[in-house]
């Protein structure tokens, strides 16, 4: 089928049927181009490929932080109400972290492995600096005794 | 550099070099009483052959209609669209700037520090919610949640509910030096119709530009300019609420307003009735009278108005 038939029968904003026996998830729909990822935060047959007919989009998620350092989500709150209240209704780990710093749950697990881990990292770079820092000290010192110690001598 | 690239410095008019009053809450619910905008709108003069004027903002125009009509149904077209002019001249409401230093701290989780180096911004999407009442909360790398700024709220609105004659970024016209410029060739409501678009009215850039603007033509009397447009209320409001009436009550009484006088008493006698002059009640026949105990309680500039009123009460008794 032609992309152009295509987007306008399974539009990426939803409308795919509702089978009620099927188990769905709410998750993220990878859009955007090569190195620029731009997802739907979406609710879908959980047995659909990543970008099949969604059921319903709920949202939007831009990862590539703006010039004014901050990353854009978009939630529909009252759909994502909804469908939190149906049977059979998965939510991924990547949609939870989301939900989780917006407030609507409470602060997922991984966030907090990310923050410790982040922290980590910072703290050792921060000591290697640290460590740096003496040594070059160290050295200049020593450079500016071995001057002395010659003319001392002669 | 952070920061300056964070907060628009540019767009931040300096508002200590204009001594002029906030909006309090007690003020706007003044501007919101029934009595008050009928002054105003009667202080407007509505003109409609300015009101309905072309105005060349780039639209295609249509020919004109011309019709055949009896007096009674030119009559009725008259006050149709005077009645459609009423509409057109409502004044922009007057409420306080929102205050963005106490923006409502939601949750604080210190053990997220450091979980991403960019703030996350969300935005709720939900159908047939008004800008103004959208939630938009922030969670900072800190791991402070927190309701969003005025900045923010513009940005987030005009990102996902984009309005054609809003922009994303501030026109550089508000900018301090253009905004001067363009006061100074007196493009007075061109500026106003284009922060009345551009702006919510609890800005505080708003309240900004239109400070320095209702500044500039009160320093240069330019109060013709904006007669018979919506801004003409918020300019008499403005000067009522700054105790600056007196300009434009002497060119009333030199043009003959009598009429307009008064009713500009009237609103400054309610916007300050802690005023001298506010007991004072105005009886149909005595506009002068009523005139002239403003001047003796509040004015600051008693020699010239006297002058002014005492000229036009012997021109009158001339005509009389």
């Amino acid at each position: 089928m032609p992309r152009h038939l295509f987007k306008f029968f399974f539009p990426a904003s939803g409308g795919a049927k509702v089978m009620e026996s099927r188990n769905k998830s709410i998750r993220l729909a990878r859009y955007g181009c090569t190195n620029r990822p731009f997802y739907h935060i979406v609710v879908i047959h959980t047995r659909m490929g990543r970008n099949d007919h969604p059921i319903e989009q709920l949202g939007t998620f831009d990862p590539s932080a703006n010039e004014f350092h901050e990353k854009l989500v978009s939630l529909n709150i009252e759909r994502i109400r909804y469908w939190l209240g149906t049977q059979n209704i998965h939510i991924t780990n990547q949609v939870r972290e989301l939900f989780g710093l917006a407030g609507l749950f409470p602060i997922y697990h991984r966030t907090y492995m990310k923050a410790w881990r982040n922290r980590a990292r910072a703290e050792t770079h921060i000591e290697k600096q640290k460590e740096e820092k003496l040594k070059q000290e160290q050295e200049e010192k020593e450079k500016e005794e071995a001057p002395k110690e010659a003319t001392g001598s002669g | 550099m952070f920061l300056n690239r964070v907060l628009p410095r540019n767009m931040l008019l300096s508002s200590r070099s204009i001594a002029t009053k906030t909006i309090t809450p007690a003020i706007s619910a003044i501007f919101f009483k029934p009595e008050v905008q009928e002054l105003l709108l009667n202080l407007t003069r509505i003109d409609l052959s300015k009101v309905f004027r072309r105005q060349k903002y780039g639209q295609v125009f249509e020919p004109p209609e011309y019709k055949f009509l009896t007096t009674e149904e030119v009559e009725k077209l008259q006050k149709e669209s005077y009645e459609r002019a009423v509409k057109k001249m409502q004044v922009p409401p007057i409420v306080p700037p929102r205050d963005d230093s106490k923006l409502e701290k939601l949750s604080y989780d210190p053990e997220i520090l450091g979980h991403d180096v960019s703030k996350y911004v969300f935005t709720d999407i939900t159908f047939g919610i008004s800008d103004p009442k959208r939630i938009i909360v922030v969670r900072e790398p800190d791991g402070l949640l927190r309701e969003a700024n005025t900045f923010e709220r513009h940005r987030m609105n005009s990102v996902y509910f984009s309005r054609p004659e809003c922009t994303l970024k501030h026109p550089e016209m508000f900018e301090e030096e253009n905004l001067k410029s363009l006061c100074n060739r007196k493009e007075y409501v061109f500026i106003l119709d284009r922060a009345c678009t551009q702006f919510e009215p609890d800005d505080g850039l708003y309240h900004n530009i239109l400070n320095t603007t209702f500044n500039h033509i009160h320093e240069n009397n330019g109060f013709e300019l904006l007669r018979s447009s919506r801004h003409f209320g918020s300019l008499v409001f403005f000067l009522c609420n700054n105790n600056m009436i007196d300009n434009l009550l002497l060119q009333n009484l030199h043009c003959n307003m009598m009429e307009d006088a008064v009713w500009l008493i009237k609103v400054y006698q309610f916007v300050n009735p802690e005023a001298k002059c506010a007991q004072m009640k105005h009886i149909e026949g005595q506009d002068v009278a009523f005139v002239q105990s403003y001047i003796d309680q509040d004015s600051p500039t008693k020699e010239r108005l006297t002058q002014a009123l005492e000229s036009y009460s012997d021109v009158a008794s001339v005509s009389m």
